[in-house]
């Protein structure tokens, strides 16, 4: 049983911010996977609804004469996958679109929602931590641009202030040309699953050594997180084995995964160990790099 | 090889055309006018006295028709087996589990009936719960049923022949304990029905049931009515496995309020619900030791058997007495030795899931017998071969297999998987194993004593001829029975498929006990095919006066009439035939007679042409104590291989490939058989890598939606290979038996053994979850050094 008592269909995101303001309680809505969920549940908190779901604004894909990319927040995840922009310039967030949910999920789950959802297994959040994506929000007193990093507060909480919507996911050039990503999504099943850890990986390289590195996990803690030690320690590093090693020995201090009843948070760390070699590695072949 | 028209094919289901456009009805697709919608009220706690319940404020919401306890519901005991009836459909004086029920309410409104639900006043005196077998045996446990002291629900203790002799006379000897966890049947769709009474005092249930016979007979005793006067229907249902094989507190409590109410009531069961109720797989715990010579042959067994049951008994007794009788084969043992207990506790209750009580003591077992065939340097599936059971044999427990194609199943996975160019020479963290099983074909005894038969089936020919109408009260559940007995009724007729038509599921149609067992196939087509069998002897009778050739020299082929000696002149036949229908535009003009000219003619002659038919099994199985359980008028057998590849980092498995064969006895339809065998594959595989009902320390299901409870989806299935292994069983129909839920049984120890192969690691806790795997590695790897 759905307990909806409002639910208004914004015409514009200027619409939808002004309905916010006059709902304090009210909550967006796009794709629904989420909410609805929470619906179901029972969640009061979700009971007055503001309706963006195919806002002709929020959709699309565009790469800017500065080769900004822009990622509407209501572009859904199979939209992503399809995107020759994605494809050609940040496949990470291919492997992340093609990982979530099932067909059905990702026709109409937003990646912008699965931002503002504010989990830590959100399989868009970790690959779009190491491309250090921008969001742009909206509010009642205009757009701020604000690093991925610093939205999220806490479990299930974003830094969305009244009124504000997240538009568009901007990644600048600097973060991904001549960048290699991967995901690595470690869940229970090959689909419709949250992951128990996810892993995204960024890279450059050049002359044998490692230029850049950009290391995050979804599920290593209460959000998504940049491995900024592990980073630290392996920039500059050369191309040998010697490196995924000290990857692994150094990401254990940047994370703070949890016992739960789905893991033990011994097993997670292994996993986070593992899968910081793994997706590197991964990244590398991407890079056309091979350790020696 | 026996020659068949319709069987043995690959023909289109009836169901295709309503299930590929969705427009198949299911209960929750039904609304009435005028119809009510109910809501339970279900125990928060796990174990608590009731001292009182006030549902004045339910009572009093505008939209509330009725609001029932065990004041209106009565103190009759119902449950699954009549000796231990332990159930009622309200609580009365305490709840045993979170999620008992106390009270229902139907209103106009589903949204009314649930805020009616909340205002019901109970106040409980809270009791200690136990929710392990080891907390609810301790001495000063908490008791939950007054008759049962230590929570023991049922003990079963069998010998046959003398296992300590032939133990100690065995060369080597193994023992192994295993442990699963409770399961969750995840139908797809949750239980839900419809009751209503009509003007004459008539109760008409719809359901999503497996069972309509037994839920009928349920609610009939429960609502105090004649078994005549309780109709129960079932509409398509989304699966059932077991999980919808009895009659369930939502069904009972919805006509109740039917009956207060006078009006139809719809009720639902929501997914947490669904958990609640299980009446699902146990969690089993089994102890087996097997000794055998050091050529392999089989020695003895000896099983001991602690079954998780729950707060209710349910099919619990037949559980417990199944997980040891069906080690009885498929391999020869002269020596078995068994006890086993099913305990009670506050969580919700265990029943009859795909594979009734077998499906983890054949895990245990299938793994040993690869341990014994290490130890002597065997190949584990030569050392299958040594022992395996033949056609005519005869278990230690007096359990007849009157076909088995067992060593056909085994070379069909043999060659089908490169067995021989892949075992023992597969890369590290590769592995390949086997395992083998065998499943009755229907339970050899109703649920309850009787001489009843166990399915009876009308046949009834419409007037113009062309077309047999079958009518029987079986259960098409998804599994394709319909189609089945369609295919056997056209057969037995000798008309095409295309001109049956076929009604099921309903109680008025006849007797039949329903889609559990995996009797169905067997036993309604056992009736079906007498039915069909009686139909055409009555047109052939009425043909044999009206040509005056011999009954015995004529058949029906195709939906012809075939003579053996010369053709009679059949004109008059055809020119009353055409007169009959003049103005028709379908007048026959074949060379041959029609089944259609015939038929008409009969019916022109007798009236309605209606065969009936009906089954019960021979007498079967041994005289001790319980020996009914396992018994069956046949039995399907499997082998399958199982080729896997082991993460030892991460601990992820991954189910590469499964070959399985199955010997089902005569096709009936081919296609569903392999769709029997992949499904049965892919609830194995879920079993063993995945599932895993989970609980807090309250007695709350934590994992009560399929998002959390994870059955594999198309992604995790593997490349499967279903090799059809058709033996000829003289006590089936056309030579047919059982494929539901014998498919299961070798699946888990398959992945078992394949596990071992590729790393070396036994792991005796299902299911076989990364984690559990990686650790067990990690422990192998620190004692390998």
């Amino acid at each position: 049983m759905f307990n909806i008592e409002t639910h208004i269909k914004a015409g514009s995101v200027q619409e939808a911010i002004s309905l916010l303001m006059e709902n304090p309680n009210a909550r967006l809505i796009a794709g629904g996977t989420d909410v609805l969920i929470k619906l179901r549940e029972g969640k009061p908190a979700f009971r007055h609804l503001v309706d963006i779901h195919g806002l002709a604004e929020l959709n699309g894909i565009e790469k800017l004469p500065d080769n900004t990319l822009v990622i509407g927040s209501g572009t859904t995840f199979t939209q992503a996958i399809e995107s020759d922009i994605i494809q050609t310039h940040i496949p990470i967030l291919t492997d992340a679109a093609g990982s979530v949910g099932g067909p059905q999920i990702r026709n109409v789950a937003t990646i912008g929602g699965n931002i503002c959802n504010g989990v830590t297994s959100a399989d868009s959040a970790s690959p779009l931590f190491s491309l250090n994506a921008l969001l742009s929000l909206q509010g009642p007193d205009g757009t701020r641009h604000l690093p991925i990093a610093d939205f999220y507060k806490g479990p299930g909480r974003v830094d969305l202030g009244p009124g504000e919507i997240l538009t568009a996911i901007r990644i600048r050039p600097e973060d991904y040309e001549q960048a290699f990503g991967y995901y690595y999504k470690y869940a229970m099943r090959n689909a419709m699953d949250i992951a128990t850890i996810g892993c995204a990986v960024c890279l450059k390289t050049s002359g044998g050594t490692l230029t850049d590195y950009r290391l995050a996990f979804g599920v290593a803690g209460p959000v998504p997180i940049r491995c900024r030690e592990a980073e630290k320690a392996v920039k500059g590093h050369p191309l040998t084995p010697a490196l995924l090693e000290k990857i692994a020995a150094t990401v254990v201090r940047d994370v703070n995964p949890r016992t739960s009843w789905r893991a033990s948070k011994e097993f997670r760390l292994n996993i986070i160990t593992e899968l910081s070699k793994r997706a590197t590695k991964k990244a590398l072949t991407r890079a056309g790099e091979e350790l020696s | 090889m026996k020659d068949f028209d319709v069987i043995r094919t690959r023909a289109h289901r009836l169901d295709t055309p309503d299930k590929a456009t969705g427009k198949a009805v299911y209960v929750d697709d039904i609304d009435k006018p005028g119809m009510l919608y109910g809501a339970l009220l279900q125990s928060p706690h796990a174990h608590a006295n009731i001292i009182s319940i006030d549902t004045s404020k339910a009572e009093a919401l505008p939209g509330v028709k009725a609001v029932v306890t065990s004041k209106e519901a009565g103190s009759i005991k119902y449950g699954v087996s009549p000796a231990r009836y332990d159930e009622t459909v309200f609580a009365i004086d305490k709840v045993r589990y979170v999620g008992d029920e106390i009270a229902a309410v139907a209103a106009i409104s589903l949204e009314i009936a649930q805020k009616a639900v909340a205002l019901i006043e109970v106040e409980y005196e809270i009791l200690p719960a136990v929710f392990t077998i080891e907390d609810a045996m301790k001495d000063g446990a908490p008791q939950l049923h007054e008759d049962f002291p230590k929570n023991l629900c049922a003990e079963v203790h069998h010998e046959f022949g003398d296992v300590e002799k032939a133990l100690a006379e065995s060369d080597i000897v193994k023992t192994t304990t295993v442990k699963n966890k409770r399961q969750d049947g995840a139908c797809i769709e949750m239980q839900g029905c419809i009751a209503e009474f009509d003007r004459r005092g008539t109760l008409t249930l719809v359901s999503g049931t497996q069972v309509p016979h037994y839920v009928q007979r349920t609610v009939a005793m429960v609502l105090g009515m004649d078994i005549g006067k309780v109709r129960v229907k079932k509409p398509y249902v989304g699966a059932g496995f077991g999980i919808k094989a009895s009659a369930n507190p939502m069904e009972l409590a919805c006509c109740i309020l039917a009956r207060e109410t006078n009006k139809p009531v719809k009720m639902n069961y929501t997914r947490d619900q669904v958990f609640k109720l299980a009446r699902a797989r146990h969690g089993f715990t089994h102890t087996i030791t097997t000794g055998a010579k050091k050529d392999g042959t089989l020695m003895a067994l000896k099983h001991e058997c602690w079954l998780d049951g729950g707060a209710y008994s349910s099919f619990g007794i037949a559980t417990v007495y199944y997980a040891g009788s069906l080690l009885g084969g498929p391999y020869k043992l002269p020596n078995m030795k068994y006890d086993g207990y099913r305990v009670y506790n506050n969580k919700p209750t265990c029943g009859a899931q795909r594979g009734h009580g077998a499906v983890i003591a054949r895990a245990t077992f299938e793994q040993q017998l690869d341990m014994i065939a290490g130890d002597l340097g065997m190949d584990p599936l030569e050392l299958r071969v040594k022992n395996m059971m033949e056609a005519g044999d005869t278990t230690c427990n007096d359990l007849n297999m009157s076909s088995f194609g067992m060593a056909e199943c085994i070379d069909a996975v043999r060659n089908g998987s490169g067995w021989d160019e892949k075992k023992g020479k597969m890369p590290n963290g590769k592995g390949i194993g086997m395992a083998c099983g065998f499943f009755v074909s229907g339970a050899g005894y109703p649920i309850y004593r009787s001489d009843t038969y166990h399915g009876t089936v009308i046949v009834k020919l419409t007037e113009d001829g062309g077309t047999a109408l079958v009518y029987t009260a079986s259960a098409e559940i998804g599994q394709g029975s319909d189609t089945a007995f369609a295919m056997i009724a056209a057969e037995a007729l000798g008309i095409p498929l295309e001109n049956v038509r076929l009604e099921s599921g309903d109680t008025d149609m006849g007797v039949d006990l329903g889609a559990y067992s995996s009797r169905q196939t067997l036993m309604t087509g056992h009736a079906t095919k007498e039915a069909a069998e009686h139909a055409k002897a009555q047109v052939l009778e009425v043909l044999s006066g009206l040509l005056n050739v011999p009954v015995e020299e004529m058949d029906i082929k195709n939906g012809f009439i075939e003579f053996k000696n010369e053709t009679p002149d059949i004109t008059d036949i055809r020119t009353r035939y055409i007169k009959e229908h003049r103005g028709w535009i379908d007048n026959p003009d074949s060379e041959k007679l029609t089944f259609k000219e015939a038929s008409r003619m009969a019916f022109l002659e007798k009236g309605s042409i209606v065969g009936t038919g009906k089954y019960k099994p021979h007498l079967l199985g041994g005289k001790f104590k319980g020996a009914a359980v396992g018994t069956s008028p046949a039995y399907g057998c499997s082998a399958q291989v199982a080729e896997v590849s082991v993460d030892v980092e991460t601990g992820q498995i991954t189910i590469e490939r499964i070959t399985d064969a199955h010997d089902c006895g005569k096709a009936i339809n081919m296609t569903s058989v392999e769709g029997q065998m992949e499904g049965s594959v892919s609830m194995g595989i879920g079993e063993a890598m995945h599932e895993e009902v989970m609980f807090d320390d309250k007695g709350n299901v934590l994992n009560n939606d399929l998002a959390e409870y994870k059955i594999v989806t198309s992604m995790d299935m593997p490349q499967v290979d279903a090799v059809v292994v058709e033996s000829d069983e003289p006590n089936g129909p056309f030579g047919a038996k059982e494929v539901g839920e014998g498919a299961i049984m070798p699946t888990i120890p398959a992945i078992l053994n394949a596990v071992y192969d590729a790393i070396g690691v036994r792991v005796f806790e299902l299911p076989l979850t990364p984690e559990r795997v990686y650790w067990a590695i990690q422990e192998y790897q620190k004692k390998a050094g």
